[in-house]
């Protein structure tokens, strides 16, 4: 025995279990508080770690620990203290509890016996309060733990979350924190101001979502869009799952937030650019169709048929190879006229000259232009400049507001008196796809002048 | 089969356009316009006199359903042509307009064209 029983260093070590201090250091390590309840009188006497254990003096009221169980436990407490019976006198209940003095909240095991009088009205209890709880953490356990994972966090455009259940407490890492460019002070003191944060397209979602994580094996994952200072936008994706006690209890939840604007950015373009591929697979369908079907109202012949239709569907590929080199941004309109004339036409370079600035046309107009461009150069080959040695075609060009006024030349062709009037699909598909043309001849041959709109 | 019937043509793809012209005529309709943007479809729909139109949905300025509106309002019976990429709830304001996707069958056109105007009458 010492001069001084509190001294740790000399408890430490000590066995003997009728040194004064024992009983107290073992209880305050085990979070342990005795007690003894008069009933009547309204008076609980507890052990004098009841300061530390639960936030009460060691001697006070039965009333002012009551007042410090959970509301939403008291009737299932008051009920299991008035089943008691002197032939089942003991007790062990579990109820939530607020901490008097720092209002932490935790689980009590609260287990004893009630003593009887001669009516049967129970007179005094007596017995242990155990704080249960598990898995509770403070902001430093998370910095802690979100420590381990923050370089793997910061890399992946990710942050950790936590919710304790019994205290409602939802706390941030800080990387989270710095992800919804959140300042811990603003948030330590009202985390759930992080709805105000939320897209208001997205908050019935989240409200929904949420709750999928109280369902038994309940996890959470769904995305929501989150407002930021500078108004702009960005995607997070929550994921998180709930700790619960074997028998159910719900203890804490935490789980990741993570940032997949990028990803979802990408998405939203590859979406649109899977309509638009399909909108013009429709129309080339379409436009494959039209083709063929007026071609064959020109052409009896099943042979004639097959160039004709064969030589228009090749000016559509060749249009279209030129518009997939140029990612579908357009095509420039002199690679168009070499691309189309050069399937037709023998020595390109010195029949035809080009004149004119360089204009991309956008895609739909190109692949018409094309046509046009086919059809024009078909018949010079057939009937027009390019069917004699020594016909020639120029093409030259004007760039105006909106348009493209558009002149096809052709000069040293057979005499005028020779050229077939041209009917069916090559002019009216010429004057269809131009927005105004008008042919005429001159002493060299066909003139024929259009205009596009841009 | 459409019999002197004046319709409206609203496509922007001229070889469609003229693919749909030369099925009509062939069935006896007479083609009131054949209109290749929004703006010039929206005039046309308000001021020209025709019997019954096919609306293209997706043209280049933007989508047709302007001009529905009008042609609604004036009583005048129509069709919408759809390529793939039109989603079902675009068209639930519209339950009871028929629709012809593209490419279309010429005889389907010209099927969907009368029974418009045989409902009408």
């Amino acid at each position: 025995m010492s001069d001084n029983p509190d001294s740790k260093s000399q408890l430490a070590g000590n066995t003997d279990t009728h040194a004064p201090g024992w009983y107290l250091q073992s209880m305050e390590a085990g979070k342990m508080m005795l007690y003894t309840s008069a009933v009547t009188q309204n008076v609980m006497q507890r052990s004098d770690n009841s300061m530390s254990v639960v936030g009460l003096p060691s001697h006070g009221s039965i009333s002012d620990w009551t007042i410090c169980i959970f509301p939403e436990d008291l009737p299932y407490v008051e009920n299991a203290f008035r089943s008691l019976t002197p032939d089942e006198p003991n007790y062990k209940i579990e109820y939530r509890f607020r901490h008097a003095v720092t209002g932490r909240r935790f689980w009590v095991l609260d287990s004893g016996t009630a003593e009887f009088d001669e009516d049967e009205n129970p007179q005094c209890m007596r017995g242990a309060i155990l704080n249960i709880s598990s898995g509770v953490r403070d902001e430093t356990d998370i910095r802690d733990s979100a420590r381990l994972h923050s370089i793997e966090a910061e890399a992946a455009q990710m942050g950790i979350w936590h919710f304790d259940r019994l205290s409602n407490r939802l706390t941030f890492s800080n990387e989270l924190l710095a992800l919804l460019e959140i300042d811990r002070t603003t948030f330590g003191n009202n985390p759930e101001a992080i709805i105000r944060r939320v897209h208001p397209d997205d908050l019935a979602i989240w409200r929904q979502e949420r709750k999928k994580i109280f369902a038994p094996g309940g996890k959470l994952e769904f995305e929501f869009r989150v407002i930021f200072p500078q108004r702009n936008i960005r995607w997070f994706l929550v994921r998180g799952h709930m700790v619960r006690r074997p028998d159910g209890v719900e203890l804490e939840s935490y789980g990741v937030m993570i940032d997949v604007t990028e990803r979802k950015d990408s998405e939203k373009h590859q979406t649109m650019l899977l309509r638009e591929l399909s909108h013009r697979v429709s129309n080339t369908l379409a436009v494959i169709q039209s083709i063929m079907r007026q071609t064959l109202r020109a052409k009896n012949d099943p042979e004639a048929f097959a160039q004709a239709f064969e030589g228009r569907i090749n000016s559509l590929a060749v249009s279209h190879t030129l518009l997939t080199n140029a990612d579908w941004q357009g095509g420039t309109l002199s690679d168009l006229i070499n691309i189309q004339l050069r399937g037709i036409v023998d020595n390109l370079e010195s029949k035809i000259v080009l004149h004119g600035p360089e204009i991309v046309l956008p895609a739909e107009t190109a692949t018409q232009i094309g046509l046009v461009l086919h059809e024009l150069g078909t018949n010079a080959v057939k009937y027009g400049a390019l069917s004699v040695d020594t016909g020639k075609i120029s093409i030259s060009w004007t760039l105006l507001p909106g348009k493209v006024q558009l002149v096809w030349r052709e000069q040293g062709g057979p005499p005028i008196g020779e050229v077939p009037s041209y009917t069916g699909f090559g002019t009216s598909l010429i004057s269809q796809s131009v927005d105004s043309m008008n042919s005429s001849y001159d002493h060299a041959g066909l003139i024929c002048r259009m205009e596009l709109l841009l | 089969m459409l019999d002197g019937v004046r319709v409206l043509v609203v496509e922007d793809e001229p070889l469609i356009a003229m693919e749909l012209v030369l099925t009509i005529e062939e069935a006896g309709g007479v083609i009131a316009g054949s209109v290749r943007s929004l703006t010039e479809a929206i005039e046309a729909a308000r001021t020209t006199d025709f019997d019954v139109a096919l609306l293209d949905v997706r043209m280049r300025d933007g989508t047709t359903f302007s001009v529905a509106k009008i042609l609604s309002v004036r009583k005048i019976p129509f069709l919408f042509c759809t390529g793939d990429s039109e989603q079902r709830d675009e068209f639930r304001d519209w339950p009871d307009v028929p629709l012809v996707s593209k490419p279309h069958k010429p005889e389907n056109v010209i099927a969907v064209l009368s029974k418009l105007l045989a409902n009408r009458r």
